[in-house]
């Protein structure tokens, strides 16, 4: 279950981003990217529990790693069936730029502040909990906006829809950055 | 359980009292998220299935096909994309599939033929991902569960690439051009952008032993499998600038009192001798076929006959009337609407059409030339104003995969449309 080495700051950063990464490239095997009414709670659960599970990976205890996995799944499912959608695999409909900026940092916030809230169930440190679900939220509202918009203009350029998949690409390794500054926390 | 490992979390220094409250409250929160959760499982994985259920006799429709290739897409490597594709395939009602068997020297079943020509029975990377399972047994397998008609396809015919075992192991296989031009410029439209494959060499159709393989192998799959036709395509001829090795051009000289063949490739007699020993080639494997199992469908899936003839040297015309053809899928990959239609109304398409079934190949996209579904959807409208026996779509990856345009879940909504049971095409049966 431990495969971070007794790491450094930026050591578990780079590993956490890397798991996240990854993890989203192994959730496009099982998860077809579409837009927001394409995914559903069943989708958006299997693809948040995939990354979970290369996230928890790096956590020390294994109660934690399962709790995280568990938490996980709930979040996405939850945002999903809520009607904030699973973010993390779904591209906006609208081509009209900074509609899809000022949407992406809204439901990103949403979304990432719901993600966060269901992991806080898992963090055993109630401070690193309760400032967890901000850097989530955080991570999220900058995250997708750029992702969106770089996918936007590879779309356009490419006329692929591969375009808006490597826009959320970029989604998840900013997210995998920017909750992987924060990961070091988790740990101690 | 779930509530107790989210809330199990050990003490802190923080004081009894509020780590009870903050326990207390993670406690209620779980317990309703669980809750939610178990109820939005249910709810939403009934809704979020696909919904295309409704199937058509696939005796009765028209020809709904696809090509599965190797290059350019992943359907025959990733896990569970074979099943995937067929199943998606089958609930939108198409019927037919066109799946690679020979590219790039590579056979894509085992082959013992290919395993003594090259020494792999498959190919190398197909074979480790699916662990030495035969796909082509699996195919069929699944098709026919799901009422698809499967036609491999034998998409290189005589080219193969300079690297291929078998290029090297038999260079006295491979056709040449004057002053020894060993290849040329040519690719499949999924590999049309890949500088690595485009200089390919020719196995020589006027080669007995290149003959008997390429023979071989076909009837390796029609004894093999419970297959319903095989398909041969635009490879399945000679470039014309070819001819000029030196088996060939003792042949031409025995029959021709000595002389040698022209120097210019394009001579009317030298491309009728080259294109009729093809034709005789195709009558062999016609009959060899048939004598196997009668009732196994020859398709061909050519470039337009001015072309496949000038350039190829594969008078597919002469093989229709000859009656060497049981199925012809026309490769019409235009974005002009004008020139598809011209392409259509050619007189030899129009005589094939009188004589046996006709399909028309539409491409659905590459990486370099992605297609709008607009585009799709109005050449299907074509095909159908003319009476063709059906459509068959190049090629799978871009039927709705990320290399297309629009998301894939409306390219799925708009293929649906297309082949909806009530906007369905009802032909008569025609006899092969």
């Amino acid at each position: 279950m431990r495969f971070a080495p007794r790491n450094t700051r930026f050591g578990l950063t780079l590993l956490w981003t890397l798991a996240t990464f990854d993890g989203f490239l192994l959730s496009l095997l099982l998860i077809e990217v579409g837009e927001k009414p394409d995914i559903g709670v069943v989708e958006a659960a299997i693809g948040g529990f995939v990354i979970a599970l290369l996230q928890g990976c790096l956590l020390k205890q294994p109660i934690f790693c399962i709790r995280w996995i568990l938490s996980s799944l709930l979040g996405w499912s939850m945002i999903t069936a809520i009607g904030i959608g699973g973010i993390g695999w779904i591209v906006p409909s609208t081509q009209i730029l900074p509609l899809r900026i000022l949407s992406g940092a809204v439901y990103g916030a949403l979304g990432g502040f719901g993600i966060g809230l269901t992991q806080w169930l898992a963090i055993p440190q109630p401070v690193v909990a309760w400032r967890w679900i901000f850097v989530s939220a955080a991570s999220w509202a900058i995250a997708v906006p750029v992702g969106s918009v770089v996918g936007m203009i590879l779309h356009r350029l490419t006329q692929l829809f591969l375009g808006e998949v490597m826009g959320l690409a970029i989604t998840w390794l900013l997210v995998g950055i920017l909750t992987g500054m924060n990961a070091h926390k988790l740990r101690s | 359980m779930i509530t107790n490992l989210f809330c199990s979390y050990r003490y802190s220094d923080r004081t009894r009292s509020s780590l009870q409250m903050n326990r207390v409250a993670r406690r209620c929160f779980s317990y309703l998220l669980c809750l939610g959760l178990v109820v939005n499982l249910t709810v939403f994985s009934l809704s979020s299935l696909p919904v295309y259920s409704q199937k058509t006799s696939p005796l009765t429709t028209e020809i709904r096909g696809v090509w599965l290739t190797n290059v350019a897409s992943g359907v025959l490597f990733v896990p569970w994309g074979i099943n995937r594709a067929l199943n998606q395939l089958s609930a939108l009602n198409f019927n037919t599939i066109y799946p690679v068997v020979w590219n790039r020297g590579h056979t894509f079943y085992k082959s013992t033929l290919a395993k003594i020509a090259t020494g792999s029975d498959t190919q190398p990377f197909l074979n480790f991902m699916h662990g030495g399972q035969d796909v082509l047994a699996k195919i069929v397998t699944l098709a026919k569960d799901k009422d698809l008609k499967v036609i491999p396809w034998f998409e290189y015919g005589f080219m193969t690439p300079h690297y291929s075992q078998l290029a090297r192991r038999y260079p006295d296989w491979l056709t040449i051009g004057q002053e020894g031009i060993n290849s040329i410029q040519d690719a499949p439209p999924e590999e049309i952008n890949n500088l690595l494959v485009s200089k390919q060499a020719w196995l020589n159709p006027l080669h007995p032993e290149v003959q008997e393989f390429i023979q071989g192998l076909i009837l390796e799959v029609v004894r093999d499998y419970d297959v319903d036709g095989i398909q041969l395509d635009d490879h399945f001829g000679m470039p014309v600038q070819f001819g000029y090795d030196r088996f060939t051009i003792e042949l031409y000289q025995q029959e021709h009192q000595g002389k040698s063949p022209p120097i210019d490739p394009f001579n009317s007699k030298w491309m009728r001798w080259r294109a009729d020993k093809i034709t005789d080639f195709m009558a062999k494997i016609y009959q060899a076929v048939k004598a196997v199992k009668p009732n196994v469908r020859i398709s061909l899936s050519p470039n337009y006959q001015a072309f496949a003839y000038k350039y190829y040297l594969q008078d597919w015309e002469s093989w229709v009337k000859k009656g060497l053809v049981n199925e012809l899928v026309l490769q019409v990959y235009r974005n002009d609407k004008n020139s598809f239609i011209a392409q259509l109304e050619q007189p030899s398409v129009k005589l094939a059409q009188s004589l046996i079934p006709v399909g028309i190949g539409i491409s659905t996209g590459t990486v370099g030339n992605p297609v709008k579904i607009a585009q799709v959807r109005e050449q299907v409208q074509i095909v159908r104003d003319r009476n063709f026996n059906g459509i068959s779509f190049f090629y799978w990856e871009s039927l709705w995969g990320y290399i297309i345009p629009e998301s894939p879940q409306q390219r799925r909504k708009a293929f649906f449309e297309m082949f909806n049971p009530k906007t369905v095409r009802l032909l008569h049966p025609k006899k092969l």
